[in-house]
């Protein structure tokens, strides 16, 4: 790749979302750069508080600033905001915090681990030990409140949502679809495969701050419960 | 302080104060009222800081026992407000107007006749609970409002007293004689609200009979109805080809193309991210009006300048900081 084709990349384009919110959206820019830079820029802003500035939510490949209609305009948000972006280093690893979450798979946490792994071509002992071998990058929050959006699933375990939706998610459940990971932190209806269950509190909205992860977080999960635990096959080895 | 007993919740009535800006990107809404307008105009008449907590009753109003002499005021969609004094008198009262209920009243909120959401602001505001810096309900999350869920019978709201608000309010029933006028509600039925609206990033992507179908409307609330959005009938729109977005931040006046080629509006408690098509955005001015739209009731969207959207919002502020202006005490 060219050093004009990347410099061009890195270039956000500015959307109004009507009078009150704007955003910048790196098109078709690498994830593996945007994951890095979107957080840096999302701190970089949130760190300014300039008076009117409510929001600032990541996005895959995008950055949404919320503000105050009445204080500032969109357009020179958006100038203003360009600028910010331009002189942003992407997140170094240094900067990521890395979080392990304990994920229980047992035959009541994971309704359809079985089938993912069927239509990844293994077995749930091979599936389980790939998802351990992940390193998920949170991209961002959304759907519901503390719901990551995890990148970094194996392209072997790109499945699609179910047809039919559940109508209620057990809170915790991690799942996938569409070649995203995640866990849901209240029960809820939920389309995504559920492939176990975390005892961890993704969300509570009395601690300061409610989130556990942010987007730019690196995620590994630790498979624990009766298909979980550690056996000759099953890896949790290899990593400290 | 001890504030007022729930005799009757009504249809769906929550504590809303300013909502919770700031926690987007932690995928929690914003909340708050969905009528900004109407809501800040009745804590404006009851001398109240911005912000203060009050109740949002939507279609049909709550009756409240009250434990202080108070004084109160309500705003926003029409509904017939009845004082029924200890004493077993009843007096009607109207909407922009500060009113003393003296300690042993029920408030009874009737039927809303026109617009869909009333506001009533208590000197001192509603207190109860707080999470992530406000008493807003948002009913999906279990957030306050009271204990994360709307108003049941038997509830008892509590009062914030940091103005000691019963002793300047004396045990008998006042009703002012001036009013503050309140805003238009939207007309109702087969008549339509238009709602002026900035072009979304895939309007043009609309084939062009959709796109004359959008504009010319009307469209109408459908039953699916609630703070999160608007689930609109009308005609069905296509986009010329798919378009594959990944899911990125929406705001209240979203309009988005649902699968079905309808419409979806965006409203207060609207998620923080989305991945549908957005046609439009209805301009923050218009808003308030939104919502007060009540199943049933049609819209149609009119394509306005980005320079019009911020003047209209400045000039709805202009009104309210006229009010304010207005009612400062010295």
């Amino acid at each position: 790749m060219s050093e004009q084709h990347s410099e061009m990349h890195c270039r956000p384009a500015a959307e109004l979302l009507g009078d009150a919110a704007v955003l910048l959206r790196w098109e078709g820019a690498a994830d593996d750069f945007l994951e890095r830079l979107i957080p840096a820029v999302q701190r970089r802003i949130q760190g300014l508080c300039w008076r009117g500035v409510m929001d600032v939510v990541p996005g895959f490949e995008s950055l949404t600033v919320c503000f105050d209609p009445r204080q500032c305009s969109g357009r020179e948000l958006a100038a203003l905001l360009e600028r910010q972006a331009a002189s942003c280093e992407p997140v170094s690893d240094e900067d990521r915090l890395e979080y392990r979450i304990s994920v229980r798979f047992s035959r009541e946490d994971s309704p359809d681990l079985e089938e993912v792994a069927g239509l990844a071509g293994l077995s749930v002992r091979g599936c389980i030990e790939l998802l351990a071998d992940c390193c998920f990058r949170v991209r961002m929050i959304g759907f519901a409140p503390g719901f990551p959006y995890l990148g970094g699933l194996p392209d072997s375990l790109r499945v699609p949502r179910l047809a039919t939706p559940r109508r209620s998610v057990p809170a915790g459940s991690f799942a996938i679809a569409a070649g995203q990971a995640g866990f849901y932190p209240q029960s809820s209806p939920g389309g995504w495969r559920l492939l176990g269950r975390t005892e961890r509190t993704l969300f509570d909205p009395l601690r300061a701050p409610p989130g556990l992860l942010r987007a730019g977080d690196l995620v590994r999960i630790e498979p624990c419960g009766p298909l979980g635990v550690k056996g000759q096959s099953v890896s949790g080895a290899g990593r400290p | 302080m001890r504030g007022a007993t729930v005799l009757r919740a009504g249809t769906l009535t929550t504590v809303q104060d300013f909502g919770r800006p700031g926690y987007r990107h932690l995928g929690v809404s914003s909340s708050g009222p969905m009528d900004q307008r109407s809501y800040r105009l009745a804590n404006l008449v009851v001398g109240n800081a911005a912000g203060a907590a009050a109740l949002e009753m939507t279609l049909v109003g709550p009756a409240l026992l009250w434990h202080q002499s108070v004084c109160l005021a309500f705003s926003g969609a029409e509904m017939r407000v009845v004082v029924r004094l200890p004493g077993g008198l009843e007096c009607e009262t109207g909407i922009g107007s500060p009113v003393l209920v003296p300690a042993g009243s029920v408030t009874d909120f009737g039927e809303a006749v026109r617009g869909c959401r009333g506001y009533l602001a208590v000197r001192g505001g509603f207190g109860g609970a707080m999470v992530m810096g406000s008493r807003s309900g948002q009913l999906r999350s279990g957030f306050p409002g009271y204990c994360g869920r709307q108003l049941q019978r038997g509830d008892e709201l509590e009062l914030c007293d940091e103005r000691g608000v019963g002793g300047e309010c004396g045990d008998e029933f006042v009703q002012s004689e001036w009013f503050v006028r309140v805003a238009d509600m939207p007309p109702g039925g087969s008549q339509p609200q238009v709602l002026r609206c900035l072009p979304g990033r895939h309007l043009d992507l609309l084939d062009a009979a959709s796109r004359d179908r959008f504009w010319a409307g009307p469209f109408a609330l459908s039953a699916e109805c609630d703070r999160m959005g608007y689930r609109l009938t009308g005609a069905e729109l296509s986009l010329a080809s798919a378009v594959q977005i990944r899911s990125e931040a929406v705001v209240p006046g979203t309009l988005q193309l649902s699968p079905d080629g309808r419409l979806l509006l965006l409203m207060a408690d609207c998620a923080a991210t989305g991945g549908y098509p957005r046609v439009g955005h209805v301009i923050s001015a218009d808003l308030p009006v939104a919502g007060q739209l009540r199943p049933g009731d049609c819209v149609r969207f009119e394509l306005v300048t980005m320079e019009l959207a911020q003047r209209a919002v400045k000039e709805q502020e202009r009104g309210l900081a006229l009010v304010r202006l207005g009612l400062r005490r010295e």
